[in-house]
């Protein structure tokens, strides 16, 4: 059973194979609108508006687990990614995106279920197989065409997630150089152990630019696919492995 | 810049007598040493790149007692992994063989000698040391190759996509009629 809707401000799919279908939706569902409600920095009372309103001001356990995934890769980054906006504030939504769709895979787990993906505007989580009996398969969006596939892959249970510039304008911006939004990159797409370090490392590695896709390739467990705006894609050593 | 000439053909000359030194009483093989990247046009010191065996003429400045600065002399070859070959007489012996490094007007200029199959197959020029300190920093940061190809559209068959979401556009469209439908 499948089911679309917009949740956290972003289109959602999650698809589940397995009996009793429409339990585990809801019941993922449920947890994105908590998600949002406690993360969202578009809400006056969630706990990040909290936080940057009154840095003093305790913050809960997955708030502290959100942050220290940020700073964490704030440091492996060399500061590519961070959470901190040039105006000071904290948006921690690079992060929550990846996390929440784990935390949420974890929920179905914990549920029952074992075939079944997760996607959350673009980033993936898969679990178990497809239909066929066989591994799921992803196509990567081409930034320039609109429903049009440029790449297949069987990412096997690994999480996925593509940073781009095709979505809502230049939202992703290179903290080095704030007035330049990332032009020469189109698109990264990052295939990851789990979603958490897939779509932490997609948003720092696009904000790179070019040199992206290096830093994703001496990132052992990762491979990645990236896309400049001439149309050339580039890919790390092990990412031809993956492809269909 | 005559200074350098001379040391150029020095060199030459000291190439010259090394292979001179080594040729046997074969038919008239002829070696082709490789130039360094500025050529000596001072013919008194026979500078043409080819040299016979039996054209000891071209060595007659200083090959007798093998000087210049530095060059190697009697046949010395300080730094060099192979023997010296006996007389004038025998073959080569295969194997590597390098020079003494002949001091030349724009640095050190070392010779090594290929042999094999019992014949002079190469002459190589080895040129440092700035050069080689320059293509050993170039070495280093040598970036590893990464596949690229040009993306275009594929037909396989998915379950889902990844990707920059749709266009602002199209995204606004749907969320403006979803909140419709939630209106209602």
């Amino acid at each position: 059973m499948k089911d679309s809707r917009i949740s956290m401000g972003m289109p959602v799919s999650i698809e589940i194979l397995d009996i009793d279908a429409a339990r585990g939706i809801d019941a993922a569902y449920a947890y994105f609108d908590e998600v949002d409600r406690r993360f969202s920095t578009y809400r006056d009372d969630s706990e990040v508006a909290q936080m940057n309103r009154d840095p003093q001001h305790a913050v809960s356990a997955d708030l502290t687990e959100i942050l220290s995934l940020g700073e964490k890769t704030r440091e492996e980054s060399g500061g590519f990614f961070d959470m901190r906006r040039p105006d000071g504030y904290i948006d921690p939504t690079g992060i929550v995106k990846g996390w929440a769709i784990q935390k949420a895979a974890d929920l179905l787990a914990s549920l029952g279920y074992q075939n079944f993906y997760i996607d959350v505007g673009g980033d993936v989580a898969f679990s178990g197989k497809n239909e066929a009996g066989g591994d799921w398969q992803l196509g990567i969006r081409s930034p320039f065409v609109r429903g049009e596939i440029v790449k297949a892959i069987a990412p096997g249970s690994r999480g996925v997630a593509t940073s781009g510039s095709a979505a809502r304008g230049d939202h992703i911006y290179n903290p080095h150089d704030p007035e330049h939004p990332i032009r020469d990159v189109v698109s990264i797409t990052v295939v990851g152990p789990d979603i958490v370090t897939a779509d932490r490392y997609a948003t720092a590695a696009f904000a790179m630019g070019q040199d992206g896709i290096r830093f994703i390739e001496a990132i052992p467990g990762c491979e990645g696919y990236q896309i400049s705006a001439a149309g050339i894609a580039t890919m790390t050593s092990g990412f031809r492995a993956l492809s269909v | 810049m005559k200074r350098y000439l001379i040391s150029a053909g020095l060199i030459f000359t000291s190439i010259a007598y090394l292979i001179a030194q080594h040729l046997g009483a074969d038919d008239g093989e002829h070696v082709v040493v490789a130039p360094p990247t500025s050529t000596s046009t001072d013919t008194s010191v026979g500078s043409s790149p080819t040299y016979s065996q039996t054209a000891s003429s071209s060595t007659s400045t200083g090959s007798d007692t093998g000087t210049g600065s530095g060059s190697s002399s009697s046949g010395s070859q300080s730094g060099g992994t192979g023997t010296t070959g006996s007389t004038s007489a025998g073959k080569y012996i295969d194997g590597s063989y390098t020079g003494t490094a002949a001091n030349a007007f724009y640095g050190y200029v070392q010779v090594k000698a290929v042999v094999s199959g019992g014949k002079l197959t190469a002459v190589q020029i080895l040129e440092y040391p700035n050069d080689r300190s320059t293509s050993r920093y170039i070495n280093s940061q040598a970036l590893p190759y990464l596949e690229q190809e040009a993306v275009a559209a594929q037909s396989a068959s998915i379950n889902t996509v990844s990707g920059a979401s749709d266009t602002s556009q199209a995204f606004r469209e749907s969320l403006a009629s979803a909140l419709t439908q939630a209106k209602s």
